[in-house]
């Protein structure tokens, strides 16, 4: 009697062990999702993507969340997702706009030196290719205010994206993301798959981290790495 | 006695119609031009349809197997075949242990599919060797499908991009190299001269010598169309109030509005229903400023949607999904930020 109490006990032991030990290896991530103006179905593009995750933060979009206090927001994040009105390096809020060339000037500095590894921003031609601008990557990572501080990849758009395809990019780029397909694979899948014929996505990354994905990602790369290349679809 | 009572109504009625007049000032209503390609939005003369794709093909797993295959033979490129996943939602899926962007997904119930043979071998800096581009990439892509078995009716193919994927790296002396890695070809569907948008299209990738690296076949067998009847249509008119209506409401803040784009079509939900609607892009101008600065920056955007034209239309459009409501910030929040690198 005494002998098989005590083996229940040890069963019962290990059984919390192993599910600690399951726990511990799962993926654990945090999302964050801002949503850039009212009125024009952007809650809807953001929400498609979160809604793949358990995830942490989804709010109307201010400035603060991208610049000075972005260690509580977007670098908070393992992945942030912006949807709204842009413009090369500029994203338009609630309450203004940042200017992605110098929203790392704060001492939260850019985005990676607390958390983030992935931006996406499903907003037009956010993230400029080598055919739109010829500097297509200092406004990325030039010291001292640049948002490149451990950052891995920044996904976006170089021509115009539509509003009648965007929540339909994120949802299916939302499925990939959570199924661990490549990162910025999945985000031309998902152009190609939803979006219209003459939405073109980019992608700019640190070279080492071209091989990402949401759960199996490389170190991060120097918080004063120059190097970039992009992915960019014509 | 009686005066004052008057005198009093008078100066309440006075002060709302001041409160009414400013604050009709504050809400400015900027008016939507028409660029001049724009014609004028009417259903006379039109071919109406409505279009139901199959949506019951239901898929066996031999079937699912047999054009991954078929696929991978083209490509040259192996999925791992035993490992065949069933999803939710009738979502059939194959990967590939080596490359995390390789992926086969098909839907069982109309048997649309992506497939992505995998980017892995491309991330090199150099340029594919013998990628073809251009004009000469269509007739290999229309081989492709060919071979396939998945070569439409030309009647409903409309060839909308000719293109590609390059990738740039800045060079140590901050010079761009430019790498070219994929041509991509897309088609587009037309049913009875109309254009379709929404979900339908052929989009195939290739790489060295025109090998196949992708191909998105979302092109649903057409089971039943329909000639819509007049009485199920809204009117013209009806059309083009409910798209000024819908601009308004979108451009708040906008300093100009010009519809450049309002266009008989048809839809296609991807859930199985085609239908006619009138597609219609604007875009908005805008110019902003932060608190702390004296220029505005300014830009443009599209907004764009659809209105359907049938009284009780069966698609789902864009604008009918919906979604939980993002919060507002709460003054002074703070986390604790959490490394997992």
């Amino acid at each position: 009697m005494k002998i098989s109490k005590l083996l229940y006990v040890f069963l019962g032991y290990c059984f919390i062990i192993l599910l600690l030990i399951v726990n511990a290896n799962a993926i654990d991530r945090e999302e964050g999702g801002y949503v850039g103006c009212e009125g024009q179905g952007h809650d809807v593009v953001v929400y498609n993507f979160l809604k793949h995750f358990s995830y942490e933060q989804y709010y109307w979009g201010n400035r603060h969340q991208w610049t000075y206090n972005n260690n509580n927001r977007v670098d908070a994040m393992d992945f942030a997702i912006f949807a709204g009105h842009g413009n090369m390096w500029l994203i338009a809020l609630l309450d203004g706009y940042v200017d992605l060339a110098t929203a790392g000037s704060s001492s939260h500095k850019g985005y990676g030196d607390i958390d983030c590894e992935f931006v996406a921003f499903e907003s037009c031609k956010v993230v400029p290719s080598p055919l739109d601008a010829t500097d297509w990557y200092s406004n990325w990572t030039s010291e001292p205010d640049d948002v490149f501080d451990g950052l891995h990849q920044a996904l976006g758009f170089r021509t115009d994206s539509y509003q009648s395809t965007d929540q339909s990019v994120t949802d299916y780029f939302g499925s990939r993301i959570r199924d661990n397909y490549g990162v910025w694979e999945s985000w031309f899948d998902a152009i190609n798959a939803r979006a219209a014929s003459d939405e073109m996505g980019s992608a700019v990354m640190h070279p080492t981290c071209d091989g990402d994905t949401y759960g199996n990602f490389v170190s991060d790369p120097s918080e004063t790495s120059t190097s970039l290349r992009v992915w960019y679809q014509y | 006695m009686k005066d004052s009572k008057y005198i009093k109504s008078f100066i309440l009625v006075l002060l709302m119609g001041i409160a009414i007049i400013s604050c009709a000032q504050k809400q400015i209503v900027v008016k939507i031009e028409y660029d001049q390609s724009v014609g004028p939005v009417t259903l006379k003369d039109k071919t109406i349809q409505t279009y139901s794709v199959n949506f019951n093909k239901n898929l066996s797993k031999e079937s699912v197997l047999e054009r991954a295959k078929q696929l991978t033979n083209v490509s040259s490129k192996p999925l791992d075949f035993d490992k065949l996943q069933e999803m939710e939602g009738g979502l059939m899926v194959l990967r590939s242990e080596k490359d995390p962007s390789a992926s086969f997904e098909i839907d069982t119930k109309s048997g649309n599919f992506l497939y992505n043979s995998g980017l892995s071998e491309y991330k090199k800096n150099n340029n594919t060797p013998d990628l073809i581009l251009g004009e000469k990439a269509l007739s290999i892509a229309l081989q492709h499908l060919e071979k396939l078995g998945l070569l439409p009716s030309k009647q409903e193919m409309n060839l909308a991009h000719i293109g590609g994927l390059d990738m740039a790296v800045l060079k140590d002396d901050n010079t761009t190299e430019v790498y070219k890695k994929l041509a991509t070809v897309r088609y587009n569907r037309i049913l009875d001269d109309v254009p379709v948008m929404g979900d339908s299209r052929i989009v195939l990738q290739m790489g060295e010598m025109g090998n196949l690296v992708g191909l998105i076949h979302y092109w649903g067998e057409i089971t039943d169309r329909r000639k819509v009847e007049t009485g199920e249509l809204i009117a013209n008119k009806e059309i083009k109030a409910e798209a000024e209506k819908r601009i308004k409401l979108a451009a708040n803040g906008a300093k100009r509005i010009i519809v450049e784009k309002a266009n008989f079509v048809l839809y296609d939900d991807g859930k199985g229903q085609i239908e006619p609607a009138y597609y219609i892009q604007a875009r908005f101008y805008y110019e902003v400023k932060n608190k702390d600065e004296k220029e505005y920056r300014k830009y443009d955007i599209p907004y764009d949607f659809y209105v359907p034209i049938l009284k009780k239309p069966l698609a789902f459009y864009p604008h009918m999904e919906t979604a939980n409501k993002p919060s507002m910030e709460v003054s002074g929040s703070e986390i604790t930020p959490k490394d997992d690198e």
